[in-house]
């Protein structure tokens, strides 16, 4: 789909392998397996949480933001982008509050709805 | 034509769906008091009755399960959720819960009242951060409101919720290897039996049901179980989430009742990507054998994608077109298989191991005729004798390749290499921008 592309391509442009560090410690890469978003795909996870459809340039956007301090906001998670001291403390069970912001559902998660209700066709 | 019949995914569309008062709006939690005012016997009949199996790969039936927990035991009893939804091609709980993380806990409520159990846990995998936060917010807006903690909806009933949230292993969706995880030891399975019904989490019996499972339940108590068992084939009752990935023209998930085929999917989905034609697909995930353009009308049940020689599953149809090198699609399965096994039994910790070697060399036309009688003694050697499904699971998608696909890895030695261009199954092929 482009997972392996999306890969090779910040391999290259941040100059480390999977696993590895940048230098100045900015970004770390690592090759994911599954995170239950197939119907996203290309996806790639910035602290846990979802960039959907990504591209190579989508990706490369995405780090170099998050290296200048401004990285895009995840497509189904919180408004802004939280850093990876925040969210751990999220996934070791503190409610940081922010489960109200974002989207209730990406637009594949509601295909198969809006077509029953006939307010989406479905595509030829 | 089969019917869309949305009723997990009904009010995804409404902009709070994932909160208390969105869920409420639309009779959220009345079906928990009405199952609270039943007997608990009254209600695991309810569910055997509608026929509902299990959504997470087995389809064992839920009443039944539920049914195993003795009674009047003394014992602590507990009702587990399995959300570690990992495994290739699978999207349906994570949706599900970002969207309506309620219908889970007002499920885990009647799931709970009707096997007595006063404690009940949601395993989540680790690296999804705002699913984790839905879920951690409905659980608090549950305890504010009452329907969690002592004397639930103003009854004699206690029900504690404990939000799990894994370290990221494929393994821990495995039920035993859950509960290891659980309760704080590395995730490996355990032999059975004794079953978790027996002895479970903390050896005490222990119902564990995957998300869509449980979330169907109130649907169920509002509904009725004829209205459930009216919907879907003669032995698959009731509706199921359908998930539609890869090289199709709309991905995405759709509920229909159970027995619908690829090909009725396909047409809602706008069929295989433009340009393109129907290569192989997987009816269940990456663990489920694979089906090819022969099985577009094989009926999406428990029985029918079985007669075909496949398994449901979890209903992750993964599509793949004719720009896909049947090679390299069952490698990065084969890495991942590799990656997940937990070590714990030899033939899947070297098997999955040799596997990756075999089919590297394959892959860059380095291979030999001799591999692949290796690979499918190798698969012989690992399914089917280790403690739990994942070495099936990585068996099954080498095994029906060759099957379907012989010529292709021929066709790799041959020609000394692969013969596709790897560029022109990715979505910017057709699309610059990546969607």
């Amino acid at each position: 789909m482009g997972g392996d592309a999306i890969f090779s391509a910040l391999k290259e442009h941040l100059g480390i392998e999977n696993d590895g560090v940048t230098a100045d410690g900015k970004v770390s890469l690592e090759h994911i397996e599954c995170n239950a978003a197939c119907d996203y795909a290309p996806v790639v996870m910035a602290n846990w949480e979802f960039y959907d459809n990504q591209s190579v340039e989508s990706a490369k956007d995405l780090v170099d933001g998050a290296r200048a301090g401004n990285p895009p906001a995840p497509t189904r998670g919180p408004d802004v982008l939280p850093t990876w001291k925040e969210n751990s403390a999220v996934l070791a069970g503190l409610n940081d509050g922010r489960a109200l912001e974002g989207v209730q559902a990406g637009g594949p998660s509601l295909l198969g709805l809006e077509i029953s209700k006939g307010t989406r066709e479905a595509a030829k | 034509m089969t019917t869309l019949t949305p009723v997990l995914s009904k009010y995804w569309d409404e902009k709070d769906s994932f909160t208390i008062d969105g869920y409420k709006r639309h009779g959220g939690y009345d079906a928990a008091k009405k199952a609270l005012a039943m007997e608990p016997d009254a209600v695991i009949q309810l569910v055997k009755d509608s026929g509902l199996r299990g959504r997470g790969g087995a389809g064992f039936p839920t009443g039944m399960k539920w049914g195993f927990i003795p009674q009047g035991d003394n014992k602590d009893h507990y009702l587990v959720v399995n959300a570690d939804e990992s495994e290739p091609g699978t999207c349906k709980d994570m949706p599900l819960l970002l969207a309506n993380p309620h219908s889970l806990i007002e499920g885990m409520i009647i799931a709970s009242y009707a096997i007595r159990a006063k404690y009940a846990f949601v395993y989540i995998r680790g690296e999804v951060t705002h699913v984790i936060r839905r879920v951690q917010q409905a659980i608090d807006d549950a305890y504010k409101a009452g329907y969690l903690g002592k004397s639930i909806f103003g009854t004699t009933n206690d029900l504690e919720i404990v939000l799990h949230v894994g370290a990221g292993a494929y393994i821990c969706g495995e039920e035993t290897a859950l509960l290891d995880s659980l309760e704080g030891f590395r995730g490996q399975p355990r032999l059975r039996p004794p079953f978790p019904a027996i002895a479970g989490l903390y050896a005490r019996p222990t119902v564990v049901n995957n998300v869509e499972s449980i979330a169907s339940v109130p649907s169920i108590l509002t509904n009725g179980a004829e209205w459930f068992s009216a919907m879907g084939t003669e032995k698959s009752k009731g509706m199921t989430l359908y998930s539609l990935s890869g090289h199709v023209t709309n991905p995405g998930q759709f509920e229909a009742p159970l027995g619908i085929t690829l090909r009725e999917l396909l047409d809602l989905a706008g069929g295989v990507r433009a340009g393109h034609t129907l290569k192989f697909w997987t009816p269940g995930g990456s663990s489920t054998p694979l089906f090819t353009s022969a099985h577009l009308d094989t009926p999406l049940d428990y029985e029918g994608v079985s007669a075909a020689g496949s398994m449901l599953g979890t209903k992750a149809l993964q599509i793949f077109d004719d720009s896909t090198c049947i090679v390299r699609a069952v490698l990065r399965w084969t890495e991942f298989y590799k990656h997940e096994s937990c070590g714990k039994c030899t033939p899947c910790r070297e098997g999955t191991w040799w596997l990756v070697q075999i089919l590297r060399d394959l892959e860059a036309g380095k291979g030999t005729a001799a591999d692949l009688d290796k690979l499918l003694d190798l698969c012989d050697n690992i399914a089917g004798r280790s403690f739990c499904a994942l070495a099936d699971g990585a068996a099954a998608p080498i095994v029906s390749s060759i099957k379907y696909f012989k010529d292709e890895y021929i066709l790799h030695m041959t020609n000394g290499g692969c013969p596709f261009d790897p560029h022109a199954s990715t979505l910017f092929a057709t699309s610059k921008a990546g969607a």
